[in-house]
């Protein structure tokens, strides 16, 4: 079974392989906000080079979109564009086609060509690559947004990224299954779906904040929590996260010192014993019970 | 005559003063979930009836309790109930218990209400017009039939809206405070004539393939060889729905499931004492054709469904055709039944017009079977909020600890941790 690589981790050590596992041109606010959406969405493995580039014409004068950002994760390609005149955003998937587009391809690196899409528009293959990011505002023209949202579109506070991954379970219990690695691929889990396991994963984190050995398990590399994604800082997620994977973290255990002599208090335990059932429950509850068994026996196998 | 004339004037003016000075309105703005407008409008109602205060405007038919119960807005005023003195309006939206997670816990989304200061205590307003006399506010809190988490409404997420699927925006959505006031029970229905066909009875295994394919041969439900070319079609209100979400899970499809509802053509139809339109016919659709629910941006929560995944915006309505009360007490074509699920009260409503109780797993619906387990298909309902302030603060502490329900917590002897979670005892 394929182990994941762990994103954020990687994002914050090292610059070289980031901009191999994203590729968005000028890393200022705007493309790192793009960025952190399509982390938040997908996670990610590093573009390679495109295995699927078939006949691709020169970009056309009459295509209306620029590339902002490509990134792949576990088989799909996404790719983020803008409408030059509406300052539309459009967010591509593999063989999803949206407003006649249809993302063949993403790929290339920064040593050779730069990371660049090949996408479908009425037959047509056009290869695009990745442009500075024209300056949209980010959220949606409220004069297009819903009509009952009079004020829905939140802007989102300066992204940064933090590591979905937990510490170390206590001796005696378990990594919730959201943590715990399967090949999404075989899971063919929706964007719904993927949202809702990505909420999951903060949720334990955020109710197992300080409940374990110390040693996020992110910090080992361990295979478990290799479905680690990175998301957007927000105000409600950033102190559990953050605490999470912070180099600090283990800091706040030093003032629980552990009580039954094997690394963690009995309270701690308890807490990730209840989150992590909890976890369990909601899974299946979010994924329904088909979905639910499905994960288990990737799980199993 | 001139000075008296002067005199009035500067009285009129005086009296603007007055009124724009110091007769403010605060105004507490709840949304919720339609399953759960009975329970939540009596609770509101008693509260500002123990305040001195009164009705002012409603979509029901007439002022009247029963009406104002069933309501799907309703509007009242306690006068110097706010702080400082200042007038209080309460007003009451029952748009959606996922909607309205969604409203609350951005905080920034909006949910139609009554036009504030609308009508007066003593004369209120009614039939209030969904589309005409509603006005977008911003909630301050949700009364609703779901738990927070089986909703897409928690933490940062990007949903399609807009005039197609093509939209993308991204919200986040704060954790909002749970103060579970009750259950809220409901009841599988089925089309006029269900029960002459053989349709009595829907279990959990049946109930899943419906909502996932749709529709279903009539054998699956009878055993019957003969009723393989007839069909049974799953209607459902919309993704803005708390109670699509609890018959999600409570079947085992999953909150995250796309569904596929149908949405037969109904016409005709009279409007019943609760001021909605029911007993219609569906004499356009063929039994083996009938139309799935059209692809739309579901008006509560502004997220694109895509055709079949979407569903009725609204339980009932007096004038259109799209309530599902009415496609549900409308007599379906030969060969084909409609199977939904309401609440208590709105299933009685619906077996009143002609539909007909089903079985659930072989239980009847009762308090006592739900109060010791026997009978599954039931929900919490909630108060939930993030951190109010006065008044909102005030009304929410007095509806939590005032509030009863049709199925009282208390006496309900098993429990679940999620919706359509595994149901324990409790001793």
């Amino acid at each position: 079974m394929e182990t994941p690589a762990l994103v954020a981790p990687l994002l914050a050590k090292n610059m070289k392989i980031k901009r191999e596992f994203f590729h968005a041109a000028v890393p200022g606010p705007r493309s790192l906000f793009v960025m952190v959406v399509l982390i938040f969405l997908t996670g990610f493995r590093p573009v390679a080079a495109d295995e699927s580039a078939a006949s691709v014409s020169a970009p056309q004068d009459s295509f209306n979109y620029a590339l902002v950002g490509v990134a792949r994760f576990d088989g799909v390609s996404y790719a983020s564009l803008i409408n030059r005149q509406t300052k539309m955003r459009l967010l591509l998937f593999t063989d999803k086609p949206v407003d006649g587009l249809k993302l063949i391809s993403v790929g290339g690196d920064e040593a050779t060509a730069g990371p660049s899409a090949i996408i479908d528009r009425a037959g047509v293959s056009i290869q695009l690559k990745v442009e500075a990011d024209p300056g949209t505002d980010l959220s949606v023209p409220l004069s297009l947004a819903p009509s009952a949202f009079t004020n829905q579109v939140t802007r989102l506070p300066p992204p940064s990224s933090v590591s979905l991954a937990p510490r170390k379970p206590p001796p005696g219990t378990s990594l919730p299954l959201v943590f715990q690695a399967v090949d999404p691929q075989k899971l063919n889990l929706s964007v719904e779906e993927q949202q809702a396991i990505n909420q999951l994963r903060r949720d334990f984190l955020s109710a197992t904040n300080g409940a374990s050995q110390g040693n996020p398990a992110s910090e080992t590399n361990n295979s478990t929590a290799g479905n680690a994604v990175a998301i957007p800082a927000t105000s409600s997620s950033t102190e559990s996260t953050s605490q999470a994977s912070s180099p600090d973290a283990g800091s706040s255990l030093a003032t629980n010192p552990p009580a039954n002599g094997q690394g963690a208090t009995t309270q701690q335990v308890n807490a990730w014993q209840s989150a992590q059932a909890q976890s369990d429950d909601l899974l299946r509850t979010l994924l329904g019970w088909q979905a639910f068994s499905a994960y288990q026996m990737a799980l199993a196998n | 005559m001139k000075s008296l004339k002067s005199f009035a004037l500067s009285g009129a003016l005086l009296a603007s003063f007055a009124s724009s000075a110091f007769a403010t309105t605060q105004f507490v703005e709840i949304v919720g979930a339609p399953a759960f407008r009975q329970d939540s409008n009596t609770n509101i109602a008693a509260y500002v009836a123990a305040h001195s205060g009164g009705l002012t405007a409603t979509t029901g038919p007439t002022s009247g309790s029963a009406d104002v119960t069933s309501a799907s807005a309703n509007q009242w005023l306690i006068p110097g109930g706010g702080t400082g003195g200042a007038d209080l309006e309460i007003d009451a939206s029952f748009t959606g218990s996922t909607a309205g997670f969604e409203s609350v816990a951005s905080g920034t989304i909006t949910q139609k209400f009554i036009t504030h200061n609308t009508g007066s205590i003593g004369t209120p307003s009614v039939s209030v017009s969904t589309s005409t006399g509603e006005t977008a506010y911003q909630p301050q809190i949700t009364l609703s039939d779901t738990f927070q988490a089986t909703t897409p409404f928690n933490g940062t997420k990007t949903f399609y809206g807009g005039a197609s699927n093509t939209l993308p925006f991204t919200a986040t959505y704060a954790t909002l405070t749970n103060n579970q006031l009750g259950i809220e029970p409901y009841r599988w229905v089925a089309s006029p004539g269900a029960a002459a066909a053989g349709l009595t009875n829907i279990t959990t295994a049946q109930a899943q393939a419906l909502y996932k394919n749709g529709q279903l041969p009539l054998a699956f439900f009878t055993g019957n060889s003969a009723d393989e070319g007839k069909w049974v079609y799953g209607l459902s209100r919309d993704p803005g729905s708390g109670a699509r979400l609890v018959v999600q899970t409570e079947i085992g499809l999953g909150a995250t499931a796309k569904l596929t509802i149908y949405q037969p053509t109904i016409t005709g139809g009279s409007v019943d004492s609760s001021g909605n339109r029911v007993s219609g016919t569906d004499s356009t659709d063929a039994f083996d054709s009938v139309p799935v629910a059209p692809a739309e941006k579901i008006p509560s929560t502004g997220i694109w469904a895509v055709a079949g995944n979407s569903g009725y915006a609204k339980f009932g309505t007096p004038s259109d055709q799209l309530g599902l009360l009415l496609a549900i007490t409308s007599t379906p074509p030969s060969g084909a039944i409609f199977v939904t699920y309401l609440n208590i009260a709105d299933s009685t409503e619906a077996e009143a017009a002609g539909a007909q109780e089903l079985s659930y797993n072989g239980n009847t619906y009762s308090l006592a079977a739900l109060q010791e387990g026997k009978y599954s298909f039931w929900s919490y309902e909630g108060l939930f909020s993030g951190t109010l302030s006065a008044p909102a603060s005030t009304v929410a502490a007095a509806l939590e600890s005032g509030w009863t329900s049709v199925a009282p917590i208390t006496g309900v002897n098993v429990s679940r941790t999620q919706d359509g979670g595994i149901i324990t005892q409790n001793y």
